[in-house]
């Protein structure tokens, strides 16, 4: 029963991607709506789908996003390809100083079928950046400090009470 | 010994306590313009509100084809997440209902700090429910630090994070509080014993920014060991994960030797 309901979402979410809308933040990287360049078939006829619709209503309109001033993002002229029933867009590259990426949305009648991304690590520097998690006793742990800690981070508190009495505990501390 | 000045202003939101605090005075609008964001995204996208868009969406009174614009983008950045993730972070509940409660205090403290910004402060902490945003720094310079609570004993702190330009978000998941947007990966469908690697019980995660930190947070204890991998592959990120038997998976931020 879910898998109707996660259909629409999906639905919903292409519409969003051919409207041009960003998407997301993760690691900075932005989706923009690259349909404008429609090649096979010729034009954007996703079956009963808003996606094509919207598509071809805002076609040409995905590069004005505002993903075009990350850093160093240098393939902005993505290609949306739209075969019969299927669609693929690719988000802009995404670059910063820990590497690049890349979004691909394929798209058949109107849900998302695939999301691939391509990554590419930046310089040995960026690599070394890359965290290991490893078995840590507790005497291990960095000990907190209460005379430098400014707030607090922890599962969503149940009661506000707690937080607000939490944070004046601290204040008294500080 | 005396203290340089910090205001402090704290509300409630999205059931939930809210604090902001500011190095120096506080700009005279930020109050009023930090708690609009809140509740415009409350009032949005609240289950617990009968009158909200997200009550109507999950009802199936309003599809969500036919939603705002705001509640479509907010669903696609879910629909993103998830498919980073690999379907460890879910905006859909069990039931198959739809609960974007897993982005939305996130996309609040983002869209906060953007306003705080605009107003010309640049140096403060805000904390909603845990998850921490900072910038700048406290009076003096002096970085902001984040206390992690401690699994074991909320009542005390286990560890810190010291937030930096690199790091300045900081957000917690937990099993022991309100775990309604948490859901261990394969539970629904009863196949939880094929995943490997530890599970935990609170995961701390300081990153780039706060809708990354709260959203990996939510993966890495839904998604347990093989998660935490496979988001240290893709983002820098520190991490504190407490597994059930008192032990824990952390980066070098969160350990005393390397």
């Amino acid at each position: 029963m879910s898998t109707k309901r996660n259909s629409a979402a999906a639905l919903a979410s292409i519409g969003i991607l051919a409207t041009g809308w960003s998407i997301g933040t993760a690691h900075g990287q932005t989706l923009t709506k690259t349909a404008s360049g429609a090649t096979g078939s010729g034009t954007t006829t996703a079956p009963g789908s808003s996606a094509g619709t919207k598509a071809g209503a805002n076609s040409g309109t995905g590069a004005g996003s505002s993903s075009g001033t990350a850093a160093g993002s240098s393939s902005g002229a993505a290609a949306g390809t739209t075969t019969a029933g299927s669609a693929t867009y690719v988000g802009t590259r995404q670059s910063d100083r820990w590497g690049s990426l890349q979004v691909t949305v394929t798209v058949t009648n109107g849900k998302i079928t695939n999301v691939t991304y391509t990554s590419t690590a930046g310089d040995g520097k960026s690599r070394s950046i890359e965290a290991r998690a490893t078995p840590t006793l507790k005497s291990e742990v960095v000990a907190a400090n209460s005379a430098q800690v400014s707030s607090v981070s922890g599962a969503t508190y149940t009661s506000a009470k707690y937080l607000t009495s939490l944070q004046s505990a601290l204040d008294q501390i500080r | 010994m005396t203290q340089p000045e910090l205001t402090r202003h704290v509300f409630m939101a999205m059931g939930t306590g809210v604090s902001l605090t500011v190095a120096g005075s506080m700009p005279e609008e930020a109050p009023d313009a930090v708690e609009a964001v809140f509740r415009s995204l409350d009032d949005r996208f609240s289950l617990y509100k009968p009158e909200s868009e997200a009550t109507a969406v999950a009802r199936r009174v309003l599809p969500v084809e036919h939603s705002s614009r705001e509640f479509q983008s907010a669903m696609a950045r879910a629909e993103l997440w998830r498919t980073l993730t690999q379907g460890a972070f879910r905006a859909h509940r069990p039931d198959g209902s739809i609960d974007l409660s897993g982005v939305i205090k996130a996309l609040a403290i983002a869209r906060a700090g953007e306003v705080l910004a605009s107003l010309g402060a640049h140096d403060w902490c805000l904390n909603a429910g845990g998850d921490v945003l900072t910038s700048g720094s406290q009076p003096g310079g002096m970085p902001w630090v984040v206390g992690v609570v401690d699994p074991t004993d909320r009542q005390s702190l286990l560890t810190q994070f010291t937030c930096d330009p690199a790091y300045p978000a900081v957000a917690t998941s937990g099993v022991a509080e309100r775990g309604e947007h948490v859901w261990r990966v394969g539970e629904a469908r009863g196949d939880v014993d094929r995943l490997g690697g530890a599970q935990f019980v609170q995961v701390t995660v300081a990153a780039a920014d706060i809708m990354t930190a709260d959203v990996l947070a939510t993966a890495i204890l839904s998604g347990g060991q093989v998660t935490l991998e496979l988001a240290l592959q893709q983002w820098p990120l520190q991490v504190i994960a407490a597994d059930s038997a008192g032990g824990f998976l952390a980066t070098e931020a969160f350990r005393t030797s390397t």
